[in-house]
């Protein structure tokens, strides 16, 4: 099958995309444009050669744990589904009859042996074969029809320790390549149990007026917290103090100094970013109960970096956000101006009753769009998206500028004792709220546009000379 | 369902859903007695409400103090969520109640909630199946359990007390 050799977003030529930032190490700067969060060009570019282009976050093996259990999301812009067939092996398979292109699969999730399209009668497996054409001896086909398969179109699926991902395009490094040291911070979360890990059932899903790097982007932006979040700092703080009569903790941000607190990032390659603090109040995390049970199987140092918060971003579309509780965010660009959110609670299998309603609650009251931290940081991001209107207003963002002049290149102390080479690495005060942690995130979005652009290129001129 | 019931019962919620949208909430609180739960339950992927709010997750899920806290971070003016606050009307219909026992009644209700949000000019509707449980005090009933089942459960931003 042979992609058409023109389309319609070549609107950009490389030099604009090289354009988009403003990356001069030497001399300090690390600037992005405006453009980069309003154009419909560069979300269509996004969706062509990232989103596309290259490998997405699907969900968890653990979301479909039973023989033909079944979720459906999107790669981009097109409909998937990710199944376990009979024989328990899973297949990512556009979510697309091969008839006439209807959906085949109607539900976000479920168990069927068998999808069958509604418009007319194909049937499918749940390995994605097609097992009945209705009606197709009276059809008068073709031997050519008939050699042709009909199952769903197979992509490209990756699964790293139960971590699934997709790409349409199936000219993509190993998943395991593509990951990179992000697979010692996936670890991390695996191998709090040694059952693994589960979602807890529920669902939530919301939008934001605002694009979807703003989501990216506050996940691992630690400056933000005190000035968007001092409702819910004020909360806690009277909690603490109810508390410290009862002598009891009732979150991981009771004791939160913001004086005594360090906090580190590592940018990976390939846009991958994490952020990672010590926790002030360990004896709050659901996992405190089963520590030294941890630290045997996992060691001192595997068991500690356990216990610190971790915020992760596996470019370009989902965070495993582990504070007060664990959280995987995965997003879905709409639009420019428009991004749909798909969250869920996870937490180690085998987790004690006690330990798992304090993880519940305690996510979401941070996390949910009903929550107390969560709606203030969305509204945050449709204010960005309100300030940033039109081309006719240009400069340069000026927030990825703290830390440039503490940042190193390479593991510090603190990744190297974690077998971790990110790129580069910072640590310092609470305050420091470092924004290096964006800049190779910017750089790897920059490249696969611009290398984006000029394949699309070189296939048009090519195209072009080909023709009389 | 008992009609004379009901009819109390209305009352109870035209006036909780009538302090919400005067946005006196803290006389709204005053409606909940002590040990109130209040609780909005998530769905799953599968398409069912999730039931256990222990095992599994919830949109919201509040003792009474939780609900005096978020009435404080809405009044507190240090919330962007929460400023300017979304106008809004709640619409209270299909009101049934069940006694239970002499002093409490179970009641079902359907409720549409409209939010304007000011800052963006723009209109969200929720409309939620919900359960309230009353019981005597005095004069008065008191809510000692709520239950919004949220139909529409694919949020706008956010969701607060307010918007349901």
């Amino acid at each position: 099958m042979a992609a058409p050799a023109t389309h319609p977003a070549a609107s950009l030529d490389p030099e604009d995309i090289a354009a988009l930032l403003d990356d001069r190490p030497r001399e300090g700067i690390f600037r992005v444009s405006r453009d980069a969060v309003r154009e419909q060009a560069i979300f269509d570019l996004e969706m062509r050669h990232i989103f596309e282009g290259s490998w997405v976050f699907l969900g968890l093996a653990a979301q479909i744990p039973r023989p033909n259990d079944y979720f459906a999301t999107r790669i981009g812009r097109q409909p998937v589904v990710v199944s376990r067939d009979a024989g328990g092996a899973i297949h990512c398979f556009v979510n697309s009859c091969r008839h006439r292109g209807a959906l085949v699969c109607h539900r976000n999730a479920g168990n069927a042996k068998r999808h069958t399209c509604q418009y007319h009668g194909w049937v499918y497996d749940s390995a994605g074969r097609c097992v009945d054409v209705k009606d197709e001896k009276e059809g008068a086909y073709t031997d050519a029809f008939r050699a042709e398969d009909h199952g769903l179109q197979p992509v490209k699926l990756g699964d790293y320790r139960g971590f699934l991902f997709g790409s349409l395009n199936p000219d993509v490094p190993p998943i395991e390549e593509h990951l990179g040291d992000v697979r010692i911070m996936l670890d991390l979360l695996v191998d709090q149990s040694e059952e693994g890990l589960e979602v807890v059932p529920g669902v939530v899903r919301y939008t934001y007026n605002g694009n979807w790097k703003l989501q990216l982007e506050n996940g691992t932006d630690p400056y933000h917290f005190t000035s968007t979040h001092p409702s819910y700092i004020q909360i806690l703080g009277e909690r603490g103090k109810k508390a410290a009569g009862a002598n009891r903790t009732t979150s991981i941000y009771q004791n939160f100094n913001q004086k005594s607190v360090s906090r580190g990032a590592f940018c990976f390659r390939n846009g991958h970013a994490a952020i990672w603090g010590e926790t002030p109040s360990s004896d709050a995390r659901p996992l405190w109960s089963r520590i030294d049970a941890i630290r045997a199987r996992v060691g001192e140092t595997r068991a500690k970096w356990m216990l610190h918060t971790r915020n992760l971003t596996v470019f370009p579309n989902v965070q495993f956000a582990e504070n007060a509780s664990l959280q995987m965010r995965i997003w879905r660009p709409v639009a420019p101006g428009l991004t749909e959110m798909t969250t869920y609670c996870l937490g180690p299998r085998g987790e004690d009753r006690a330990a798992r309603a304090t993880r519940i609650r305690q996510y979401e009251e941070f996390f949910n769009p009903s929550g107390l931290a969560t709606p203030d940081d969305t509204t945050a991001y449709e204010d960005c998206q309100s300030g940033n209107r039109t081309e006719n207003v240009f400069d340069w963002h000026q927030g990825y500028a703290r830390g440039l002049a503490a940042v190193q290149q390479g593991p510090d102390p603190h990744a190297a004792e974690l077998g971790l080479n990110p790129v580069s690495s910072i640590l310092g005060a609470f305050d420091l709220g470092d924004e290096t942690v964006f800049h190779e995130v910017y750089r790897t979005w920059r490249d696969m546009l611009r290398k984006g652009v000029e394949k699309d290129l070189a296939a048009e001129a090519k195209a072009a000379g080909a023709r009389p | 369902m008992s009609p004379d019931l009901s009819g109390v019962a209305a009352q109870v919620l035209y006036e909780e859903a009538r302090r919400l949208d005067e946005q006196r909430f803290e006389d709204w609180l005053a409606m909940y007695a002590p040990e109130a739960v209040y609780w909005v339950p998530a769905w799953t992927d599968e398409g069912r409400p999730t039931a256990d709010p222990e095992t599994e997750l919830s949109l919201v899920h509040c003792t009474r103090e939780q609900l005096a806290e978020r009435v404080a971070r809405v009044g507190g003016g240090r919330s962007q969520a929460s400023s300017p606050l979304p106008r809004t009307a709640h619409i209270v219909s299909n009101v049934m109640a069940q006694p239970l026992g002499a002093d409490r009644m179970r009641v079902r209700s359907v409720a549409t909630t409209h939010a304007f949000n000011i800052k963006r000019r723009e209109s969200a509707t929720a409309f939620a199946l919900v359960e309230h449980e009353l019981a005597r005090a005095g004069e008065d009933w008191l809510i000692v359990r709520k239950t919004v089942q949220l139909q529409n459960d694919y949020i706008a931003t956010m969701m607060d007390f307010y918007t349901v």
